[in-house]
């Protein structure tokens, strides 16, 4: 009764958005099955679904996939730490923060691609220059974040530590650390997902066996638009899930700091 | 306060001038390679030596103009977009499912797509920046219509305000420090991507000047390719910035936000 119901509201509140879905997919459909375009410039339906299925069964996309995930956890697990030890020195001490904020805001200033020649020159085109350049680019939102939120953290909070002669220790764990949280979750969150984005910028730059970026640019060698358009969708699914899953944590610790206001 | 101030100037020149002297000494010293860290002056010469020959000017030049183009374009069409959703209930009801699912896929999943389909000419360029900039423009113009308080609409509403005037005098004023967001935030991607474009598809431009150098190991050139980015990107942020206070800047004095 109640799910459908709900069913009901589901679909009521949505149709219009399926209905642009279906007219794209029956445009598409018709222009392949026309030959309006050639099918180098746009495969059918069909041939996208087989390729998909193709890459999936041979098991070049779980490859490519998990290569560059493996790419990302370790970039990601250096200048994600790193940038939280950096954000959180720069938050507590005002003298960290005089001597670090400047020179960080000024090096963040470069937009990230443009390290990647830079790293390639430094580091070589293997995997130690993609972890690099994602270690870098999973550093700066970690900082910027990490400080914010520790100096976002209400004054009033701090005067109720001082009052109570809470320690040094007691002070981080209790008061600074529950309140920067959810800005600290949102630098993951931000930094995860540049990351991801990073991984195939870096492996577009620097070919290595396989990665989804590898895959994505020797389709485009390869004129296989089908198998561009796969990577499209599985890039744009694996963004899509790592943005969910960590706004679905970021939104629980919110809720909790709204509750306890 | 103006001893407080440079406190800070000094606490921060520490760091950069003590990193300066160790990359001075160590090349000096020639603990790393010149090849791999030149020396800072020779930074600076190879700095000069493009200013002259017109290197950098030239190349300056066209990924700006590729920049201009695509943030132009992009930001127009995203606002068109984000403006019509924001505005019509219906527009945004049918599209929205598919602009978001569409901009979840990172820009750079676009780049073989549109170069399958343009080539890898100025046009494949243009529309990759523009697709990068219409995202933010078009999400934060829609943010900033949707975040018009209902209570100003209904005081428009009393006064018989007609259609555009509405427009006029509520929904773009509320609307406008979110619109710039979105502009300020579509340029710094704009220039990102201009540079990323030009170093896997170009034959000019200031991405171009960096793989080159790359390839044949002139770190100098390299890094002042890193440096002068960062400064044009920095620069072109304030400018939105200038633009920004001189629209803006009656928020702050009202007191109001």
């Amino acid at each position: 009764m109640v799910i459908a119901e709900k069913i009901k509201g589901f679909i009521a509140g949505n149709y219009r958005g399926f209905i642009t879905f279906l007219s794209l997919f029956i445009l598409w459909s018709g222009v392949t099955h026309y030959q309006l375009l050639s099918p180098e410039s746009l495969p059918a339906p069909q041939v996208v679904t087989a390729t998909f299925k193709e890459v999936f069964s041979s098991g070049l996309l779980g490859k490519s996939l998990g290569m560059s995930l493996s790419r990302i956890a370790r970039g990601f697990l250096i200048g994600c730490s790193l940038g939280f030890l950096v954000g959180a020195a720069m938050g507590v001490s005002r003298s960290a923060e005089r001597l670090l904020a400047p020179l960080i805001n000024a090096v963040r200033q470069v937009p990230i691609i443009g390290w990647i020649p830079l790293i390639i020159v430094w580091c070589g085109i293997a995997d130690m220059s993609k972890i690099t350049f994602i270690a870098i680019g999973a550093f700066f939102p970690m900082v910027v974040n990490t400080f914010d939120g520790i100096r976002s953290v209400p004054h009033g909070y701090l005067e109720v530590a001082r009052v109570f002669e809470y320690g040094r220790l007691r002070l981080l764990r209790s008061i600074v650390v529950p309140g920067a949280l959810p800005a600290i979750v949102s630098g993951i969150r931000l930094s995860l997902g540049a990351s991801w984005m990073l991984v195939v910028w870096s492996e577009i730059n620097t070919r290595s066996d396989f990665g989804i970026g590898d895959m994505l640019w020797s389709a485009r060698e390869s004129s296989k638009m089908d198998l561009v358009i796969v990577c499209i969708v599985v890039i744009g699914a694996v963004a899509f899930s790592i943005n969910e899953l960590l706004g679905q944590i970021e939104s629980r610790l919110q809720g909790w700091k709204r509750s306890c206001r | 306060m103006k001893l407080e101030q440079l406190k800070n100037l000094t606490f921060a020149l520490i760091i950069p001038l003590v990193l300066l002297i160790a990359w001075d000494v160590a090349t000096r010293l020639e603990l790393v390679s010149a090849q791999l860290l030149p020396p800072p002056r020779m930074l600076f010469e190879s700095w000069l030596e493009m200013q002259r020959n017109g290197e950098l000017r030239d190349n300056m030049e066209v990924s700006l103009l590729r920049v201009v183009l695509g943030f132009l374009l992009g930001a127009g069409v995203g606002f068109l977009l984000g403006a019509a959703m924001g505005v019509w209930r219906e527009v945004e009801l049918y599209l929205s499912p598919l602009f978001n699912c569409v901009r979840q896929v990172p820009i750079v999943g676009w780049l073989p797509f549109l170069i399958l389909w343009l080539g890898i000419d100025e046009l494949f360029k243009v529309v990759f920046i523009a697709v990068g900039t219409l995202i933010p423009v078009s999400v934060k113009t829609l943010e900033g219509i949707k975040g018009v308080p209902a209570s100003y609409l209904e005081v428009a509403r009393v006064f018989r305000f007609g259609w555009a005037r509405t427009l006029r005098t509520v929904i773009i004023p509320c609307a406008l420090p979110s619109i710039v967001t979105g502009l300020r935030l579509g340029l710094s991607e704009a220039w990102m991507l201009v540079v990323g474009a030009e170093l896997v598809a170009a034959s000019a431009g200031i991405g171009n000047v960096m793989t080159i150098a790359r390839r044949l190991f002139q770190t100098d050139v390299v890094l002042v390719g890193v440096i002068v980015i960062a400064v044009t990107g920095y620069l072109m942020d304030r400018l939105l910035g200038l633009l920004e206070l001189r629209l803006l800047g009656w928020r702050r004095a009202n007191g109001a936000h």
